[in-house]
């Protein structure tokens, strides 16, 4: 007993130590990120990660007044690991703005962040659930209601799709984003044949193909995580190989075109509007950047959330001068349109956003550009 | 700071209750389950479908989650009735994997994987309790006092009663006592404790969902249960404090964000296997 | 009634897989007695070992499945060795040696996501093209499964009864003192059964993965769950049992999805197997239970 507690007792010592050397100086703000850094679904949390730290270093790089420091804290996005996250955020490392990742964890903490004069940016949550769900929260990309609506919308106007299946993860972000692009799709004048889901981290979709491959569809809806989203569009490729494959953004990444190889091609997705090669420059500040913190192209539209919503903080906290809180949130609604990597980001009042919206294929192992769709 | 740590002390209190519950099967009777996170969901969601729906509140939900909890016991008993050793642990496996299932899949009544949210408050007397120190202070007086009757009821014949079955379920059989309402029992008086802090998690978090009831959770209160020390209600307490401020302060290690959380779950595994060699029996040195 | 065959072919597929996964488990359990939950942890690194050896350093695939089975062999008896003997010659309870396998499962897959990254990976497999048998798609691994699972099984049934060492082990299940008096080492049968089950692990994760799948961190957990409801629904002394088990899992989940959403198909799997432990506690094919002496 006695040697374990001498243990403990050093570590949380060490531990308040460390504490005291993680409270930031004054002219620097502390901006947390909440999301899953382990577990399921993780590689979407280090995207959010990446897109931050640059986002930070070139702001602080700047020499304004005004300097960040980023502490993330993983959440597993799981509500209640990401409320003591917040509490471990605001109450210790004295954060006043939290990025957050994930729509059960953002409903979570919307309340106390609205208690607690916390500033909270949507920075992956794209589940209708969660639009005005505090006076605090702002958002960084469109949600459900905006961009996969148009994408359904383009699948039966311009695809010419038909009979759809869906195949989608049975999480919050699966079931909310297959259940508002069925419902697009038939307000299209679309039909839909089958909906088939399975679990986070399977491996094996063969029931849910061989069902989808009996109702006879000419396309399929892919929702799925990181993990098992190329294993999916692989085998569903062998499976019901002359059926058009349409998906969302989640489908957007490197690690997606090595896994599924040959197989991704042809896929039709959307995702906010966002051209790495554009000459903007901002754009090609960003991609620098990254491609030499990271070493390679950045292409997760998740990277791009966390980056534009970091910009537009530092943007309106420079005009607050430094004040958080309610002054920043009046200040963010103030200025209201803010130009950013992916267009333009145009708040409305209850925080959210509109963005022009990028309908792109995967072509040749690359991604490519269809259409843009401007916010209506 | 202060906010930090509170918050911090209200959530083991909520586990501890927990682990004291599970402890009860695993620990008193030998009853070694791993569905404890089935009956804790179970009263967390029936307090929040109770308060949203009727506006009772924490008091109607908690009354709501202690005999939903105690219901999904007395089911989660009856393969104990049939089983023993190994095949329990596999037979509660299977009642924790439906009851997942039943929490992400019925959304009409769960909210499904987006849960329910807006789970209010506790009141007491019109008082609304708001901040972490005001939930210690509510909690740890309801967890004071059901340890209070529990010490009671277990230093009783019961409580002998239970030990004596968890040595050798013939020897009280063979002496004329109803070893099979015994286990029913105690599954249901677990049930029921595990279902109340299901309903205190319920109004703390004020949102609950799928992910926070999957066979991880069980595994989790498992192992507080093993680090405390079994058979003893303090080895439970002191178990949840532990499992719960480990990661707490692996929190304050300074690590490349990037691979931080795989690497505080590596140590957390590590720590986890060190007291096995080192503490066996718990810290508290519980049975063996 | 394409549909039905559909199902039944993906079943008799993924039930050769669990089949590995029961027999692998059963192996390790029956002489053992351990709940080695740190098999997911195995079966993870099997597949990480498949995809250094494929992708990595670029082998062949037949040599890297060789290495793969060397690797995740060395490492299951490295369990043995290294950690469940230690505490069982301490005389640690039951509990303890499944908490430290979960730790050690914790601790294999957050390695694996630390060093290889979270996202799924592919090896270098040539997408297979399937055939097209009245409707119902067939893929040559669809096929190929069961019978390497049936040879494994096979082969593993030849030993047990057929050789001096297989009646050893055999005996190790159900009676290892009697070993002992005899002068045979029951801990070597022990090492000898993690290193068996486990190099079975990496063929099972290349069966699955030919299918159109690949590696990723968190596939663990359910193989070693699925490996031993395999192992519990065939009797937990019968290894043999488990495969058989397991092909009846796989069959039974595929077909379930036929009347039910297949949202529902876990629930439903874990349902039946909860009905067949209480009409049948000793599982399919077993002797031994420990019963409720109620």
């Amino acid at each position: 007993m006695k040697t374990i507690t001498k243990l403990l007792a050093s570590t949380l010592i060490a531990g308040t130590v460390a504490v005291g050397s993680t409270v930031a100086s004054a002219a620097e703000i502390t901006v947390g990120l909440v999301a899953g850094l382990s577990g399921g679904g993780a590689q979407i949390g280090q995207w959010m990660v990446q897109g931050a730290e640059t986002a930070i270093e070139r702001i602080n790089a700047q020499g304004e007044e005004t300097t960040f420091k980023l502490v993330a804290e993983d959440t597993q996005w799981n509500a209640q690991k990401t409320v003591e996250a917040f509490n471990k955020l605001v109450s210790v490392d004295g954060a006043s703005i939290i990025l957050v990742g994930g729509s059960s964890p953002l409903q979570a903490v919307a309340p106390l962040a609205d208690q607690q004069d916390i500033i909270l940016f949507n920075i992956g949550a794209q589940s209708p659930a969660v639009a005005g769900i505090g006076r605090n929260v702002f958002h960084a990309l469109q949600l459900s209601d905006v961009d996969i609506g148009v994408m359904a919308k383009y699948a039966h106007d311009e695809l010419g799709l038909r009979k759809l299946g869906v195949m989608y993860v049975n999480n919050d972000t699966g079931k909310f984003t297959q259940a508002e692009f069925v419902d697009k799709f038939k307000a299209a004048g679309g039909e839909v044949v089958a909906q088939e889901a399975f679990n986070q981290n399977d491996s094996n979709f063969g029931v849910q193909l061989a069902k989808l491959s009996a109702a006879k569809p000419d396309s399929v809806y892919l929702v799925g995580t990181p993990a098992e989203l190329p294993f999916a569009v692989k085998q569903a490729r062998q499976i019901i190989p002359d059926v058009n494959i349409v998906s969302y953004a989640g489908i957007e990444s490197q690690e997606l075109l090595d896994a599924a190889g040959d197989a991704a091609n042809g896929i039709v997705y959307s995702t906010t509007y966002f051209d790495p090669k554009s000459d903007a420059e901002q754009v090609r500040m960003f991609v620098g950047e990254y491609m030499e913190r990271y070493g390679g192209e950045p292409v997760s539209p998740y990277i791009t959330y966390t980056y534009d919503a970091m910009t537009i903080l530092a943007r309106a906290l420079s005009k607050t001068g430094g004040e958080a809180g309610t002054a920043l949130r009046d200040k963010i609604l103030d200025i209201r349109t803010f130009p950013v990597i992916t267009g333009d980001t145009v708040f409305r009042d209850d925080g959210t956003v509109v963005k022009a919206i990028a309908i792109k294929e995967i072509r040749d192992g690359a991604f490519a550009l269809r259409k843009v769709i401007d916010p209506q | 700071m202060e906010v930090y740590i509170l918050g911090i002390l209200v959530t083991i209190t909520i586990f501890a209750l927990m682990a004291i519950s599970l402890d009860l099967l695993v620990g008193y009777t030998g009853l070694f389950t791993i569905a404890q996170a089935a009956m804790f969901g179970s009263g967390a969601y029936a307090s929040a479908i109770v308060s949203l729906e009727t506006g009772l509140g924490f008091w109607g939900g908690a009354v709501a989650g202690i005999a939903v909890g105690a219901a999904v016991a007395s089911l989660a008993s009856i393969p104990s009735l049939r089983v023993s050793g190994d095949y329990l642990v596999l037979a509660s496996f299977g009642v924790q994997v439906v009851f997942h299932g039943l929490f992400l899949n019925l959304d009409g009544v769960t909210g499904g994987p987006a849960g329910l949210r807006g789970i209010p408050r506790p009141s007491l007397f019109g008082w609304s309790i708001d901040s972490p120190a005001e939930y210690l202070a509510l909690y740890l007086a309801i967890a004071v006092v059901i340890v209070a009757v529990l010490r009671r009821l277990l230093a009783s014949s019961f409580g002998l009663l239970l030990q004596a079955v968890r040595e050798d379920e013939l020897v009280p059989q063979a002496l004329g006592k109803d070893v099979l309402r015994l286990k029913i029992k105690i599954f249901v008086l677990s049930g029921a404790i595990a279902g109340l802090s299901g309903s205190m998690y319920a109004h703390y978090i004020t949102f609950v969902s799928p992910e926070s009831f999957d066979v991880h959770a069980s595994i989790f209160v498992l192992a507080m249960v093993l680090v405390g020390g079994m058979g003893t209600t303090w080895g439970a307490i002191l178990g949840a404090a532990i499992l719960i401020l480990l990661p707490e302060v692996l929190r304050f290690l300074p690590l490349p964000t990037m691979s931080m959380g795989p690497i505080r779950q590596i140590i957390y595994g590590l720590i986890l296997i060190m007291v096995c060699f080192l503490r066996p029996r718990g810290l508290i040195g519980g049975r063996s | 009634m394409e549909l039905f065959f559909q199902l039944l072919i993906n079943g008799v597929y993924v039930g050769a897989v669990y089949a590995l996964y029961g027999l692998s488990f059963a192996l390790i359990f029956a002489p053992t007695k351990v709940w080695h939950f740190a098999q997911g942890g195995i079966y993870v690194l099997a597949g990480y070992a498949l995809y250094s050896f494929n992708v990595i350093l670029a082998l062949p695939l037949w040599a890297a499945l060789v290495l793969a089975i060397a690797l995740t062999s060395a490492a299951g008896a490295g369990c043995e060795r290294l950690l469940y003997r230690p505490l069982v010659n301490r005389g640690v309870s039951h509990m303890v040696v499944v908490m430290a396998s979960l730790g050690l499962f914790v601790v294999i897959e957050n390695s694996m996501d630390l060093v290889f990254g979270p996202s799924g990976l592919s090896l270098r497999i040539d997408p297979q093209t399937p055939w097209l048998v009245s409707g119902v798609v067939i893929m040559p691994i669809q096929i190929i499964a069961p019978m390497v699972a049936l040879a494994i099984t096979g082969l593993l049934a030849l030993m047990l009864y057929r050789t001096m060492a297989g009646r050893e082990f055999r005996a190790a299940i159900t009676n290892p003192e009697l070993l002992e008096i005899n002068g045979i080492s029951v801990s070597r049968i022990k090492l000898y059964a993690f290193a068996i089950g486990s190099a079975i692990l990496p063929v099972a994760a290349l069966l699955l993965i030919s299918g159109g799948s690949g590696v990723s961190p968190t596939v663990g957990i359910t193989a070693v769950l699925t490996g031993a409801m395999a192992m519990f629904l065939g009797g937990v002394d019968s290894p043999l049992g488990a495969a058989v088990a397991g092909f009846i899992i796989g069959i039974v989940e595929n077909l379930s999805v036929f009347v039910l959403p297949t949202a529902w198909q876990v629930s439903i799997t874990y349902g039946i197997l909860l009905l067949v432990i209480m009409i049948r506690p000793t599982g399919l094919f077993g002797r031994a239970v420990q019963k409720a002496t109620v």
